[in-house]
């Protein structure tokens, strides 16, 4: 009897609990499509930019990754100015566009060059005015009209890397400086090898390989690249972001990586001297990143000084030996050659290098539909 | 006041909170799942039910399989090992009862990337396990590799979700009348069949709890299989998280309606049968 | 003569070896709780293992996880004299609190309404409750973010809270529910005869016998919102992060001995505020048994 009551209780309340349920979500949903974009962006640019001033205006609400700018430099500017630097992290940059997007005040953060050409298409930033910084001079000459921001408006260049493969010369022999090294060496090196965990790197990288467009949008083209990878995949140890962990505790012989990590791993390491980083033949990847002021900024005279602070060529060269990235100044550049170069050559990053690599465009839209399919394909087969 | 409107009246403030904070939310997610993305991703609302063509490709289905083998195996192991646990600390820990209880959730304080992380330590190929079998007379033998493994992953959840079964069964347990189990012992003879009669049925509320809170987390749970896992390990947790992270989220969210859709059904079946058991129990 | 012919009443305390008597306690073995003991150890081991190496690894004084250098002090010196990271580690333990103290609350209210209640609405409000436990947290975490940046409600503490809370109750409930649907109801039933009010018997009656589980579930939530990184970080705005938003970032780089510090040093502070609490809550559970006993 019991049992039947509940039988029937239940059929009543699934009906029941599906027209709520719908009633909500659909009442969400209406909320969500109405309420409008969160993020204040006028269409297209403004006529009359409104630069801020290098003036001291607050504290700084900054938003980067931990660890990847000197403490002693972010000390040194508090100290100097009598403000503090309030630190909020990322650990990705989808995450950070996400917080970015939702309107969060921060003053100064970090995207990646792709990144920063979304933000600039969609007025998401306040412009800087290349007068206002006393340090601008030692930006290289290039930056002042990078491709993902016209005449520079809105960025000032942070780092920049390479990603290539890092292998062990006690473990592996045969790298030709080629990508097509990692599925000549699969087999040979089966279960040491590494390819990053990132869409863009390894499927553009597939397809760099293959004499393709790195950023190309033909599916066809894309579902090859994937398929190439799919060919190695039983001999890869994985795939993973974690190149510093990896190489530094050994499950890593060989590990697709960025140049930046190689530099950690060799500070962490017993045997340095057993890791070589190279660069391939076929088109070699390279990113920079920026500091910009978002829209939403309430402080942004001392987002400016902070930069103006960065471009310094002491604090330049404090950061460089801190970060171990080469800093796009000049006397950035030079640290980095002086600390880093010297020591480890294939670790050697000129800015000619940097503008003559190639460049990675996060897709938008039918392309990153295409892109994530192939990629959760990649993953999962 | 009646019983029976006293103990409705108790379900408002959880019902409220859970609708107001997890159905709005989820409609939000299905809103998003019917989108699209802007050139800074964030979603544009509209009408793409073709985003849930992508989700039912055939790729996918042994990434749902293993997830679901998975979060099974981890509830089995977390049972086998979190069972005798919490029996030794409900019947003999006497004293130290809470400081037992305790021990067991402290390692979470640590924070769980860094515990993680000390696995690598542990399990590495060149770790301290491959360290001592090296010196146990292994030499020239390659290391065994635990890490990027299935079996490192189904270890790194257990590891993980453990605590979530032996404290449902501690509290079960800890009020447990020792006289039953003398009385149970007299009766039955031999402790397992005393264990089976008496002790087992008496837990067994603590124990579905146990395996409730291990077993459906797992099955969405990516991070465990991101770090310690490789490319056989694929959960559709992490395919929901890849989704995410190149930012195509009206799939990622797509992938989370399904998931979701599927699982309530499990739930529908299993809450019918459970609560004839319940009934059945008195 | 045989045992076997021995008066019933005549009940030695402990029988000879391998002899059944009628009604005799039989031989310690028995209850083998050696084995349990060991199995028990092990799993401990198990727990602690890598606590240990965190912990070892703390102290180096290279960046390693791989060599252990020398034994050094500085992270744990760079922890101090980092205010952000102690304003951060304040913020989760607060946010933790807060959150423990407000699921269980409404944990325990839903597993009464949940067990006891017949109604319609227990089953839909149970199903939202597990669906809840198994939605990938990512999901959550951003719809959390997009709701409350369309209603216009600014990110804060009491954002972080918010979410954590709302992953927090099922477990909460699910636990005590268990506890609560196996629980003897004669001494509740007992109480209602006295002429005690259904509030009143479960104030005096069920919630004292609740109360270990109802520590349980807590222990559990708090430990949760304390670790958690990702509703986390969709819901912080400006103002402290919490610590796990930091070492997630700072994992980036690798696993340096300063996280390895920074987790020590929370398992540490976590000791001495439970063992504090142990202390407090034994000396009043003592006070409480002298009292009854005068």
């Amino acid at each position: 009897m019991a049992r039947r009551i509940w039988e029937q209780e239940v059929g009543r309340r699934e009906i029941l609990r599906g027209g709520v349920g719908l009633a909500l979500g659909g009442s969400a949903a209406l909320l969500a499509a109405c309420g409008g974009s969160p993020t204040t962006t006028a269409a297209g640019p403004s006529a009359t930019p409104n630069y801020p001033k290098a003036q001291i205006d607050g504290d700084l609400e900054w938003f980067n990754w931990t660890q990847y700018l000197s403490p002693d430099v972010i000390a040194g500017f508090e100290k100097q100015y009598g403000v503090k630097v309030n630190q909020h992290n990322f650990d990705n940059m989808q995450d950070m566009m996400s917080k970015l997007n939702s309107g969060i005040a921060y003053d100064i953060t970090f995207p990646t060059m792709d990144f920063v050409y979304r933000l600039v298409q969609a007025n998401a930033l306040l412009p800087i005015d290349h007068t206002q910084l006393q340090n601008w001079k030692e930006v290289p000459t290039y930056f002042n009209n990078p491709w993902y921001d016209p005449n520079a408006l809105y960025s000032v260049p942070y780092a920049i890397w390479t990603t290539g493969i890092c292998w062990r010369n006690d473990i592996v022999s045969g790298m030709t400086g080629s990508w097509n090294d990692l599925w000549t060496l699969a087999p040979k090196y089966n279960g040491k090898i590494f390819l990053l965990d990132d869409f863009q790197e390894t499927l553009g990288m597939s397809l760099v390989r293959l004499g393709l467009d790195i950023n190309s949008t033909k599916a066809g083209d894309v579902e090859y690249a994937a398929n190439e990878v799919l060919k190695i995949k039983p001999d890869l140890r994985g795939f993973s972001t974690d190149d510093i962990t990896n190489l530094v505790n050994g499950s890593a012989a060989i590990h697709h990586a960025w140049s930046g990590d190689v530099y950690q791993v060799i500070q962490q390491v017993n045997n340095p001297q057993v890791f070589q980083y190279e660069t391939c033949k076929e088109g070699v990847p390279t990113g920079n990143d920026t500091m910009v002021i978002p829209r939403a900024a309430q402080h942004p005279g001392t987002a400016l000084k902070f930069i103006d602070w960065m471009l310094a060529p002491a604090n330049a060269t404090t950061n460089v030996k801190y970060f171990g990235y080469p800093q796009v100044t000049n006397t950035g550049l030079k640290a980095y050659q002086d600390n880093v170069a010297s020591q480890y050559p294939f670790l050697a990053l000129s800015l000619d290098q940097a503008l003559h690599g190639l460049r990675e465009i996060v897709p938008i839209g039918s392309t990153l539909r295409l892109w994530n399919q192939e990629w959760t394909k990649v993953k999962a087969g | 006041m009646t019983a029976n409107r006293l103990w409705r009246l108790l379900l408002l403030p959880g019902g409220l909170w859970l609708v107001l904070l997890f159905v709005v939310p989820f409609g939000v997610v299905i809103a998003v799942s019917l989108g699209t993305t802007d050139i800074l991703g964030r979603p544009v609302y509209g009408w793409h039910p073709e985003n849930y063509t992508a989700v039912f490709d055939p790729i996918f289905l042994p990434v749902l399989l293993r997830s679901a083998v998975f979060a099974i195996a981890t509830t089995v192991l977390c049972l086998l090992i979190g069972y005798p646990v919490a029996y030794m600390i409900a019947r003999y820990g006497g004293r130290y009862r809470n400081l037992l209880v305790v021990l067991i959730i402290l390692p979470w304080f640590a924070d769980y990337l860094v515990r993680i992380y000390a696995w690598f330590v542990i399990l590495g190929d060149q770790g301290i396990v491959n360290g001592l079998l090296h010196l146990a007379g292994l030499p020239g033998t390659p290391p065994i590799i635990f890490l990027n493994t299935p079996m490192s992953v189904i270890g790194g959840l257990v590891y993980d979700y453990l605590p979530y079964m032996v404290l449902p069964i501690y509290a079960a347990l800890e009020r447990m009348d020792p006289a039953l189990i003398e009385a149970g012992k007299d009766l039955y003879g031999s402790p397992a069949r005393t264990f089976w009669h008496v002790t087992w049925p008496y837990t067994l509320s603590g124990v579905i709890a146990g395996a409730v809170l291990v077993g459906l987390p797992a099955v969405g749970d990516f991070a465990t299989a991101q770090i310690l896992g490789g490319p056989k390990t694929y959960m559709i947790g992490n395919l929901i998280q890849d989704s995410i992270n190149t930012g195509d989220w009206p799939f990622g969210a797509a992938l989370t309606v399904v998931l979701m859709a599927i699982l309530s059904l499990i739930m529908l079946l299993y809450i019918r049968s459970a609560s004839r058991q319940v009934q059945a129990l008195g | 003569m045989s045992v076997r012919a021995a008066p019933v009443e005549a009940r030695p305390l402990t029988a000879a070896p391998g002899v059944r008597t009628g009604r005799a306690r039989p031989p310690r073995a028995f209850d083998r709780p050696r084995f349990l003991k060991v199995f028990t150890g092990l799993v401990y081991v198990y727990f602690f293992v890598p606590i240990l190496i965190v912990f070892w690894f703390s102290f180096n004084s290279a960046r390693s996880l791989q060599v252990f250098r020398s034994f050094s002090l500085t992270w744990y010196r760079q922890f101090f004299h980092d205010p952000a990271i102690i304003a951060s580690l304040t913020a989760s333990i607060e946010i933790a609190f807060v959150t423990m103290v407000v699921s269980s609350l409404i944990g325990t209210l839903l597993a009464f309404g949940l067990v006891r209640a017949r109604t319609r609405l227990a089953r839909p409000t149970d199903v939202l409750m597990l669906l809840n436990l198994v939605s990938p947290e990512i999901v959550t975490a951003i719809a959390f973010l997009l709701l409350f940046t369309q209603l216009g409600i600014t990110l804060s503490i009491g954002t972080v809270i918010i979410g954590h809370v709302t992953f927090s109750i099922a477990y909460v409930t699910i636990i005590l529910r268990g506890r609560l649907s196996s629980m003897n109801r004669e001494v509740e039933e007992a109480a209602l005869d006295l002429g005690a009010t259904n509030l009143q018997a479960i104030r005096l009656v069920t919630l004292p016998l609740l109360w270990p589980a109802i520590i349980a579930s807590g222990m559990l939530v708090f430990v949760m919102s304390f670790d958690d990184f990702i509703t986390t970080y969709f819901t912080t705005g400006l103002g402290v992060q919490p610590l796990p938003l930091r070492i997630y970032s700072m994992i980036h780089f690798g696993v340096t001995p300063e996280i390895n510090a920074i987790g020590t040093l929370m398992m540490v502070i976590t000791i001495a505020i439970v063992l504090a609490a142990i202390a407090i809550f034994a000396r009043q559970h003592n006070r409480q048994i002298v009292t009854l006993l005068e």
